[in-house]
Order: C-alpha cells, then structure tokens, then sequence
C-alpha cells in the first residue's frame, strides 16, 4: 500500500471517528428533548460549533500516529499530475453530493420539514460527501488510474 | 467518437538505457515511481507535457514511446523543439 493510500484511510478514519462522535451526541440530544425548544437550532449549532476543533484534533492526533506509523518510510516528496487529477476526483464526489444535500434541504424545507432536520441533511451531505471523496481517493490509488 | 488506447514501450525502452529503474525515470521527468508504474501498465494516460518529459529522458522520439494500441502507426511527434516533424 502506498503512501497516498494510507494517507487516504487516515483521513477516512478521522472522518468515520469525528461524524460517529457528532451522531452519537445527535441522537443522545434528541432522546433528552433538547431539539424540541425554541432554541433547538442553537444546541444544534453548539454541538457542531465543539465539532470542530474535536475534528481538527482528531486530525492531529491521527496524523501524529501516522507519522510514527511511518517512521522510516519516505514520505513522497513531489505531487504529480496523478495526484492533481486523484484529488480533484475526489473533490468532485465531495461537491455532489454536498449539492444534492444542499438541494434535497432546499426541497424539503419548501415541502415543510423542520429547519432542523434541513440542517441536518446539509451536514449529512458534508459529512458523506468527505467520506465519499477520501474513499474515492483511496480507490484511484488502489487501482491505478 | 471512437476511444483509442494508448500503450507504450517504456519498459523496454528503460532496460534498453541500461536497466533504468522506474525510480530513476521518475526522479529524471519529476513523478513519483508510483506514477511511472501505473503509465507503463497503461493504467494511467499522462499529460502530453509529461509524455514528452518521458520522451526525452529516455532519449526517443515520442512515437518509439508510445503508440495507438493496435495499430502500426505511432505517435508522431518531435521530441526536441526544432526537430523536423516529418523525418
């Protein structure tokens, strides 16, 4: 497996790890009944708002793991035309499926769903469409073009 | 529009330069080995920029390097700037 591979399920795994953490304190909110007040949108926010910087230190932290993992390979010191291209693949999986969230919220919040729920599948699509673009990513390595 | 399938000689055409490693191409047109292997399984079909580069460090023309799978006629082109294209 290559560098760029590994690398690629680092950040599936960071992903898999960061959105199971957002999800599972989703749902332990909507059991206490914390979405059903006037300011549901903003304990949903402050849930995502801790996100954040969980993420970026998940990030790290795997990161940090990584580079012990790797210790004594080399790293490749160049990105080539076939990184480029692997890169953009899996930003475009990324981007569709963030614009079919973005218009499924669209549609659903004209149809009458909650603003909640509209956020929600936003998220969803941002969360997906990474893990989605990443898992790409690692399939172009994996098969070679 | 009909698909053509690019293949090419570079395997052959490094041991011919005196067993050349995939590394050794790869560091000499700026590409990771990665990419050199994945061209010469015709797994991945490079720029004309990087076509070119590999051309040249192999010191061939780019039609001796790659070809239209299935077809005698190469790929005709210079691979120095001011090479006769029609020699």
């Amino acid at each position: 497996m290559s560098y760029q591979e590994r690398a690629s399920l680092v950040a599936i795994l960071t992903s898999v790890v960061v959105n199971t953490f957002v999800i599972a304190r989703m749902l332990q909110l909507r059991a206490e009944g914390a979405f059903a007040g006037d300011d549901a949108i903003a304990v949903w926010a402050t849930v995502l708002a801790w996100a954040f910087p969980a993420a970026i230190g998940a990030t790290i932290l795997f990161t940090v793991l990584f580079r012990i993992a790797e210790r004594g390979r080399e790293e490749p010191r160049i990105v080539d035309e076939r990184d480029r291209r692997f890169q953009v693949r899996g930003l475009s999986v990324t981007f569709g499926a963030i614009v079919v969230g973005y218009m499924t919220m669209i549609f659903g919040l004209a149809f009458g769903w909650q603003a909640i729920i509209g956020l929600s599948v936003l998220y969803a699509s941002l969360a997906i469409g990474d893990l989605l673009g990443n898992a790409v990513r690692f399939a172009s390595y994996r098969i070679g073009c | 529009m009909e698909k053509i399938r690019i293949t090419n000689a570079i395997r052959k055409l490094r041991f011919e330069r005196d067993e050349m490693t995939q590394q050794a191409l790869a560091d000499a047109v700026g590409v990771t080995r990665q990419t050199i292997a994945a061209i010469e399984k015709a797994k991945y079909a490079p720029s004309l920029e990087l076509a070119i580069r590999i051309a040249r460090a192999l010191g061939k023309p780019l039609g001796d390097v790659f070809m239209v799978e299935g077809e005698d006629q190469s790929i005709d082109l210079p691979s120095q700037p001011g090479e006769d294209p029609n020699r």
